[in-house]
């Protein structure tokens, strides 16, 4: 039998969770295969640059593309933008109702084909949480703050009366030590712990608990994975499957390692945020960012709210099968 | 026929150094636009719309209109140590095989680039963040300017078979002339 | 033919192009472009070679290099490096090389404003090295010591290649900053003792350049006159620190600042429209090397010469000092050819799971990679700082800054090993 060399591209480091769970799941496809499928690693935008990298794997220039597409390349992927803020906190349900989501969905497969690459994996961010200078309580104490932001966070917070500041995150990072930005946003929990915000802001808050805002997604190139032998195409369906429980211990162990981070340091004060505000951030944000959503998903000829709803009665479903807790639920479990 | 093709390189030469100095003012218009947004958020709480997506494209006009001159004015940096010990025809003959594999490269590289912006146009490509703004005009800019260069090193070509004058020596006698240039300032 | 054959045959080329005068930039494109379409095929090739051009230039961040450009021209124009010099001669002239001294000093406070090397070996090239020939500095000395002092641009924070390593690695870019503070300030200070010495050792230069000492009045006078330097600097550590700028858009205020001086010098439009089309043509020729290095590494990452390299030193088990040394070692020779941003994304996904598993500090192996690329800027034959400071000052031939640069590449390596034989150099402030 021949052995089959395949590229895989990013813009994530591989030192990433991201990249780390993909290692993982190709890790064991070469192992289910005898070593008959081995794997050339490019990460952090070597072979190709964030908004490359699908449209890249898409034409060839690699076989394995693993980012978010629907942040990237929001014109070719507006159906995988469906991971809208207020949907779930829970990254397993989120990433299983995908899966179903693609498998049953003829619209969703359409996009991915129409794109020529072939959806192998989708990898929820964990929740999107809110660091800065001020208190935020209330949607009030958002008013005129400058807030870095981008994706549906961004979109909802520039509705609650934000002004949104959209340099680089690194940019941002170096502005809020000197005051330039007030806040940063749309960072997954555990990603602004590593990068040092706890000593950096003096408060850490749920941001109305938006939760999950992005979901990167694993995908190969069409024609090569129509290339492959059915038991190949079979090992890479379930390594994907085991990635999914793969990612969310890796993912819980990260968030747990992220608190005692948390609990050492000194400047940050956790907030606690009042369930009726939530709601509230919830209903004022809500309708526009279906309309968002209804919007650009009608440019492909398809049904925006049928596509949430649906993809919405997955994740409710796996909910309750898969409990899941945030980082900073877990903060004030442990605090006690 | 030789009176043409030396009028055609006497354009094309001043069309690139034209267009150099022209793009060269856009380092006015991308300070003050960084400034600008920069004052309005810090002072106001304002956000201009784009400034990050127009800055690179204004350096990408920078880099891409500005490279033509760079070969018209033979200022690119290289090594000489090894052909100025050449007698002057080797160097040319030499010159001119370089030119070739300069021409053949500079092709493939424009013909990709042709195809990288049609298919962003394509495809709608748009930059990440609040504001979709369409990028296939970034990739055509990156397409053109390489088309230029390409045609640039063929009229190189040509002042090398007409006039014997080396593609990629500096000519002092050139850059005294006007050329836009190190001499200045 | 296997990968490491294919990426020494790429290197060969390259080397091969090089000695027979192809601009350096042609030269990486060329090759670069080969080795994708021979190892990739062509269909590969087509979006991989289409989105290179492209994305190697389409940074925003990369709008420091027109704008500090353009920045040194107006202070240039304006005489406000000449003044600059002349006080700075009043307070060090009377010392063997200390103009040179007050050369480094100004590009380490450049730096503090400035997270790139190039525009700091700019800036500081167009005020400092007309004022060090005309003193009777060597063509090597001058152009040696602004190439290299522009080093610290980097090396001291804000940092463009520390940013790139933070990205790469996810090292809090906090931390870098901190640890760049030290060994930045201990590079300062060997270079100037470098000139001091040079300075002194030569009889004729010495005796060219020491001047009297300057009487303390003059030099207050000489310094007042000088104040235009100080609001330049204020401005873009002003706007930077007061959080009303990013990194990048500081250098759009220190441009706005260095023209509105310039105009109220009495500098004509001419000479304004002059400073920008000069600026503008080197800003394409920088970048064709920033674009030829990028297509380079991709290329050469292909061939995966980079990463059986690193399994190959895996493999040997050394002890943690020994497998950082030998883990910076490619850098020298990478850094020969690809710039420093290139190299780090390049080298980073390979190298960084070794120096974890090894238990080396990332923090203070992120210095030393810092330090590694920024050598790489003042080698040979691709060394960005040099030909910067070539195209700001043509009297000044590249040949000569790079032989020039000799001595501080040594001098260079000696940081290196302090800092690898110390780490509290480095890690003491970040503790
Ligand atoms: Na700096
Ligand atoms: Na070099």
């Amino acid at each position: 039998q021949e052995s089959i060399k395949l590229k895989v591209a990013s813009n994530y480091p591989a030192t990433s969770l991201f990249s780390r769970v993909q290692k993982h799941m190709l890790d064991e496809v070469t192992a289910s295969t005898n070593g008959r499928v081995t794997f050339e690693w490019y990460y952090g935008g070597v072979l190709l640059k964030a908004a490359d990298v699908f449209p890249g794997v898409g034409r060839g220039a690699a076989d394995i593309a693993f980012t978010v597409p629907a942040a990237f390349n929001p014109r070719e992927y507006p159906i995988t933008g469906v991971t809208l803020p207020f949907l779930t906190e829970n990254v397993q349900a989120a990433s299983l109702a995908f899966r179903d989501w693609y498998n049953t969905t003829p619209a969703v497969q359409k996009e991915y084909q129409r794109n020529n690459v072939r959806f192998l994996l989708a990898v929820p961010a964990s929740e999107n949480v809110l660091w800065s200078q001020k208190k935020v309580n209330t949607a009030a104490d958002l008013k005129g703050m400058r807030i870095r932001m981008l994706a549906g966070p961004g979109d909802a917070l520039s509705l609650l009366g934000a002004t949104a500041v959209t340099v680089p995150y690194t940019d941002a990072i170096d502005l809020l030590s000197r005051g330039g930005v007030e806040a940063i946003s749309a960072t997954p929990f555990e990603q602004g712990v590593k990068d040092g915000l706890p000593e950096m802001v003096n408060y850490l808050s749920s941001a109305g608990r938006m939760g999950i805002y992005a979901a990167v997604i694993t995908a190969m190139n069409l024609d090569r994975w129509n290339s492959l032998p059915k038991d190949v195409q079979a090992a890479f369906l379930k390594a994907a499957d085991n990635a999914i429980q793969y990612y969310a211990e890796a993912q819980g162990k990260d968030a747990d390692e992220s608190v005692d981070i948390l609990l050492k340091a000194k400047r940050v004060q956790v907030l606690k945020m009042d369930p009726q505000e939530e709601k509230a951030w919830r209903d004022k944000t809500r309708d526009a960012i279906l309309k968002k959503y209804h919007d650009q998903v009608a440019r492909t000829g398809a049904d925006g709210n049928q596509l949430v709803a649906s993809y919405t009665a997955l994740v409710r479903k796996y909910e309750q099968s898969h409990p899941y807790q945030t980082g900073i639920d877990r903060y004030f479990a442990r605090k006690k | 026929m030789r009176q043409a093709l030396l009028a055609c390189a006497r354009r094309t030469n001043a069309l690139s150094q034209g267009m150099a100095r022209l793009t060269g003012l856009l380092i006015i218009v991308l300070m003050l636009a960084v400034v600008a947004d920069s004052l309005l958020r810090g002072a106001a709480n304002i956000a201009i719309w784009g400034v990050l997506e127009l800055s690179t494209m204004m350096l990408l006009a920078l880099v891409y209109l500005g490279l033509p001159a760079t070969q018209a004015e033979r200022v690119n940096f290289r090594v000489s140590v090894f052909t100025d010990r050449l007698p002057r025809r080797a160097n040319l003959a030499l010159g001119g095989l370089l030119l070739l594999l300069q021409l053949a490269l500079l092709a493939i590289l424009a013909w990709f680039s042709w195809r990288s912006a049609l298919f962003s146009f394509h495809r709608q490509e748009v930059s990440i963040g609040l504001v979709e703004i369409p990028l296939w005009p970034h990739r055509t800019l990156v397409a053109v300017g390489l088309t230029l260069l390409w045609w640039q090193a063929f009229v190189s070509g040509i002042e090398l078979v007409l006039h014997g004058k080396h593609p990629y020596e500096l000519d002092l006698k050139a850059e005294v002339e006007g050329a836009i240039g190190r001499q200045a300032a | 033919m296997t990968a490491g054959a294919q990426g020494l045959l790429m290197i060969a080329g390259l080397f091969v192009l090089l000695a027979m005068g192809l601009p350096i930039a042609m030269a990486l494109v060329a090759s670069g472009v080969v080795a994708i379409l021979s190892v990739q095929g062509w269909s590969a090739a087509d979006y991989l070679l289409g989105a290179l051009p492209y994305s190697g230039a389409a940074e925003f961040a990369f709008i420091v290099i027109p704008l500090f450009l353009f920045m040194g021209h107006m202070a240039f124009s304006a005489g406000v490096s000449e003044r600059g010099f002349r006080a700075a001669l009043a307070w060090f002239g009377h010392i063997p090389g200390g103009l040179g001294i007050a050369a480094v000093s100004a590009c380490a406070a450049f730096a503090t404003v400035s997270g790139s090397s190039i525009a700091t070996a700019a800036t500081v090239a167009k005020v400092a090295v007309p004022e060090m020939l005309k003193a009777g500095y060597s063509k090597r000395l001058a152009g040696a010591a602004v190439a290299t002092g522009g080093t610290l641009g980097v090396l001291i924070p804000p940092s463009s290649v520390m940013v790139l390593y933070s990205i790469a690695t996810e090292t809090p870019i906090p931390h870098l900053f901190m640890a760049g503070i030290v060994p930045g300030i201990l590079t300062a200070v060997l270079y100037a003792v470098l000139i001091h010495m040079t300075v002194r050792r030569d009889p004729s230069m010495k005796e060219l350049t020491v001047l009297p000492r300057a009487p303390m009045k003059q030099r207050l006078r000489l310094t007042l006159s000088s104040w235009e330097i100080i609001l330049l600097f204020a401005v873009v550590m002003g706007t930077l620190y007061a959080g009303l700028a990013t990194a990048t858009e500081a250098a759009g205020y220190g441009a706005l600042a260095a023209l509105a001086v310039a105009l109220a010098r009495g500098t004509r439009w001419e000479e304004v429209k002059k400073g920008l089309q000069v600026s503008g043509a080197s800003t394409a020729s920088i970048f064709f090397l920033i674009i030829g290095a990028g297509i380079f590494s991709v290329a050469l990452a292909t061939t995966q010469m980079p990463q059986q390299i690193a399994t190959a030193v895996t493999s040997l088990q050394l002890p943690p000092v020994l497998l950082m040394i030998l883990l910076l070692l490619p850098f020298l020779v990478l850094g020969c050819f690809i710039d420093a941003a290139s190299m780090v994304l390049l080298t980073m996904p390979i190298i960084f799971p070794i120096v974890k598993q090894a238990g080396i500090d990332p923090v203070l192996f992120g210095i030393l990679v810092v330090k590694m690329t920024e050598i790489g800027n003042i080698t040979p034959p691709v060394g960005l700082n040099v030909f910067v400071v070539s195209t700001t000052c043509p009297e000044i031939p590249v040949r000569e800054a790079f032989r020039g640069v000799l001595p501080f590449f040594v001098v260079e390596l000696v940081v290196v090993a302090l800092l690898i034989a110390f780490p509290s150099l480095t890690l003491g402030l970040v503790r």
